[in-house]
């Protein structure tokens, strides 16, 4: 309890004093917090505060820095941010590979739950458009997702995230248009909106996600991915396009460090490596802030409360022993 | 300007090849500090535009840094490497505090001048790059608006692309002083001939029809000018003078010909007392000749008569005779009858020896007192005893009254000697004396012998 109070204290802190970067802050700089990146979805807000306790709990300072997915990779090789604690094989593989491969960055290890990215659609669905989940259902059917903005195409609605959706629909020849949403709450609005009202809906979706829980669907089968299809046209159905493939399935999802967290933090990277979550927490977690409504600190304060064994089981054992030398 | 001859050292053209020559001095450097200017201008507007690409591709580029992705930084540098006026890029990377390059191309390129030196600070390689023609432009990622620096970007122009840019300005400018310049001097040319030189040539013309002598004829000089000017002083001055000068010669001919006038009456003066003179000279020397009593030749003419004879003795002629005669008791006269009788007489006397003795070149004179003598060139002595006979009683016939004291005639009478030489010339001097002697000793011979009588030297 005493511990909760302490992590709870922390994270307000947190909260009231907005991150504040310093432009010059990397791991030669007198800076001895660990800056956790802040992305604008729900889980990765959520984790980052979890983890970010569990350094607390190590005896670290932690801040926190919200930036968008393109700007991490280079605060993170340089020591301006320390930690990542969601990086999807959907959208990052490729920074993150190359960033591993180069030493800038450390894998961290990867979560048990397994993720996708894909369009989605509710179940309901189906029935006004058969063969789905088969891609090659929307080829018929598409103006039963138009709407205004996009009549005669059927509209689908993507994340505020770059995705070469716009690549899939030319190489795939598919009617639609593509309307992206400013922030991902947007996307639960419409889905909500039309899952009330049974309307046909294709949106971007992504597992783990609290949706699932919320919102039977299905993922639109795409032709299998393939490496070459975004590097080589005439792979694929298309010989004239990239991208004439769906997004993997089954993807990894990891956390990721500055190369020399270790060095400045020592157990930090253990303990980093030492989270995971499968699908399933990941979607409850998620749900603490989009369905309940909580701020990020809350649902993290909440989570760790729920599941407390788990979190502590993440500090490395030096850490604990040390604890209770104290 | 075709009728104003030619000068070796024009003023119009020393004023037109000054002016003409500070001119191009001026336009010239006016012209090269333009293109300095222009070309300091345009290597700044070159580095304000590299700046401007920088700031193009900087967003892109301080992605690619940041991610530490080459490939899109060998992409957007190649895209750069397009822009015609880089001839050279390089990006370096500020990894770890280093200054790593990552690409080069063009002139920037490994095997040029920009070269990777690890060991080397960062300022020597900024100086070092900026030495040749690059301009060095940091290259910043905005995280969270916050700018980091990423990197840096060189980026090479040289002179050629400035120039190359510069070059259709130049050439104009170049071209508008060739014309400002040939403007000038035409223009000048222009204005010289119509100002300087058409004047010039008026007055010239006007001064080379000059006559003195057709002063009347002159035609004053005629600048067409509507105000005054240089030229209308020397017009009105050359004008004004013509004016006097016409003057002074219609005043100068009418001195001219009273001057004419007066030489001539002058001439006549002096004619007439030229004539005059020859006459009194004359005169006086026939006075001087001749003796005023008698008017016949006296002593010193006599003299002069007998040696210029007795000189032509010998060469022109053969014989010269001499005869000195003396009237008879003469003395006696002029105590008888007074001297104006006695002068009367020798008068008288004198006379017939003159009317005797007709030769041209015979001479009678006057040898002193009551004696005379005559000289008679080419003349024997019997020619000449002759001739004294002949006067001798000429004389007598006069009847001169004079009671004389030999009663033996009571007229007047004369004695004569008479002489006759035929010497050669180289004796004359002896000969001249003795001649003389030898008459004078027959006169006395004869008044010895009773005087009225003709006695002769053998």
């Amino acid at each position: 309890m005493k511990k909760t109070i302490i992590i709870l204290i922390s994270l307000t802190i947190f909260s009231v004093f907005p991150f504040k970067f310093d432009a010059s802050a990397n791991s030669d700089k007198s800076s001895s917090e660990i800056v956790i990146v802040i992305n604008n979805w729900s889980s990765q807000m959520v984790l980052s505060r979890i983890v970010g306790s569990l350094f607390n709990e190590m005896g670290y300072d932690v801040s926190y820095a919200k930036m968008e997915i393109s700007q991490q990779w280079g605060a993170l090789a340089r020591g301006i941010a320390h930690v990542q604690v969601e990086v999807w094989e959907g959208t990052m593989d490729k920074m993150f590979n190359k960033m591993v491969e180069q030493g800038r960055i450390i894998d961290a290890g990867a979560y048990t739950a397994t993720t996708r990215e894909e369009w989605w659609y509710p179940d309901y669905v189906e029935e006004y458009c058969p063969g789905l989940p088969d891609w090659k259902a929307l080829k018929k059917c598409y103006k039963i997702f138009a709407v205004p903005e996009t009549y005669p195409k059927g509209r689908y609605l993507a994340g505020p995230w770059e995705k070469p959706e716009e690549s899939r629909i030319r190489g795939l020849d598919l009617n639609f248009a593509t309307i992206i949403v400013k922030e991902s709450n947007e996307l639960w609005i419409e889905l909500d909106k039309a899952y009330k009202e049974k309307k046909p809906i294709v949106l971007f979706n992504w597992t783990p996600n609290w949706i699932d829980i919320y919102y039977k669907g299905k993922f639109i089968e795409f032709p299998e991915y393939d490496p070459k299809c975004d590097t080589d046209p005439s792979w694929g159905i298309n010989p004239y396009y990239m991208y004439d493939c769906g997004n993997p399935k089954s993807g990894w999802l990891k956390k990721a460090a500055w190369s020399g967290i270790n060095k400045k933090w020592p157990g930090s990277l253990q303990a980093l490596k030492n989270v995971s979550l499968d699908s399933r927490m990941f979607a409850q977690m998620t749900a603490l802030m989009v369905v309940d409504k909580m701020p990020p600190e809350q649902a993290a304060q909440k989570w760790i409360k729920d599941n407390y064994k788990l979190w502590e089981s993440w500090v490395p054992v030096n850490f604990k022993k040390r604890k209770t030398d104290e | 300007m075709n009728n104003l001859p030619e000068v070796k050292n024009s003023i119009t053209l020393k004023m037109l090849k000054l002016i003409f020559s500070i001119y191009v001095l001026v336009a010239s450097s006016t012209t090269i500090i333009q293109m300095g200017v222009e070309y300091y201008s345009a290597k700044k507007n070159l580095k304000a535009e590299l700046e401007g690409y920088t700031k193009m591709f900087s967003l892109d580029l301080a992605a690619a840094l940041w991610d530490f992705d080459r490939e899109a930084i060998q992409r957007i540098s190649s895209g750069i490497m397009e822009v015609p006026v880089i001839n050279g890029v390089a990006v370096l990377d500020l990894e770890n505090n280093g200054k790593k390059v990552i690409y080069s191309a063009g002139c920037l390129s490994e095997n040029s001048t920009l070269k990777e030196k690890p060991n080397k600070p960062e300022k020597e390689l900024i100086s070092f790059s900026l030495e040749n023609d690059a301009y060095e432009f940091p290259i910043e990622y905005f995280l969270l608006n916050n700018p980091i620096k990423v990197g840096t970007i060189i980026l090479h122009s040289d002179t050629g692309i400035i120039f190359k840019r510069l070059k259709p300005g130049f050439t104009t400018l170049i071209i508008n002083s060739i014309i400002k310049s040939l403007a000038l001097f035409i223009i000048f040319l222009t204005v010289g001939k119509i100002l300087l030189t058409k004047p010039l040539s008026i007055i010239v013309a006007s001064l080379n029809k000059l006559d003195f002598q057709d002063l009347d004829k002159y035609r004053p000089i005629n600048i067409k000018s509507d105000y005054d000017n240089e030229f209308k002083l020397i017009e009105k001055a050359f004008n004004s003078m013509i004016e006097r000068l016409f003057k002074s010669k219609s005043r100068l001919i009418s001195l001219q010909n009273e001057l004419i006038k007066s030489n001539e009456l002058l001439e006549i003066k002096i004619a007439e007392r030229t004539k005059e003179l020859s006459q009194k000279n004359k005169l006086l020397d026939e006075l001087s000749k001749t003796d005023p009593l008698t008017s016949v030749a006296n002593r010193r003419f006599f003299n002069e008569i007998l040696e210029q004879e007795y000189r032509r003795l010998g060469r022109v002629s053969t014989h010269l005779s001499l005869i000195i005669c003396d009237i008879d008791y003469f003395k006696t006269y002029n105590d008888l009858y007074g001297h104006q009788a006695g002068d009367k007489c020798l008068k008288a006397v004198a006379d017939q020896l003159k009317a005797k003795v007709k030769r041209k070149n015979d001479c009678v004179a006057r040898y002193g007192g009551e004696e005379f003598a005559i000289v008679l060139p080419d003349t024997n002595l019997e020619s000449a005893v002759k001739l004294a006979e002949k006067i001798r009683k000429e004389v007598e016939y006069l009847g001169i009254k004079h009671e004389k004291p030999d009663n033996l005639s009571q007229v007047v009478t004369i004695s004569m000697g008479v002489a006759c030489s035929t010497i050669a010339l180289d004796e004359k001097e002896c000969c001249f004396s003795e001649l003389i002697e030898r008459a004078d000793k027959s006169l006395y011979r004869a008044k010895e012998l009773g005087r009225n009588r003709v006695e002769f030297a053998d």
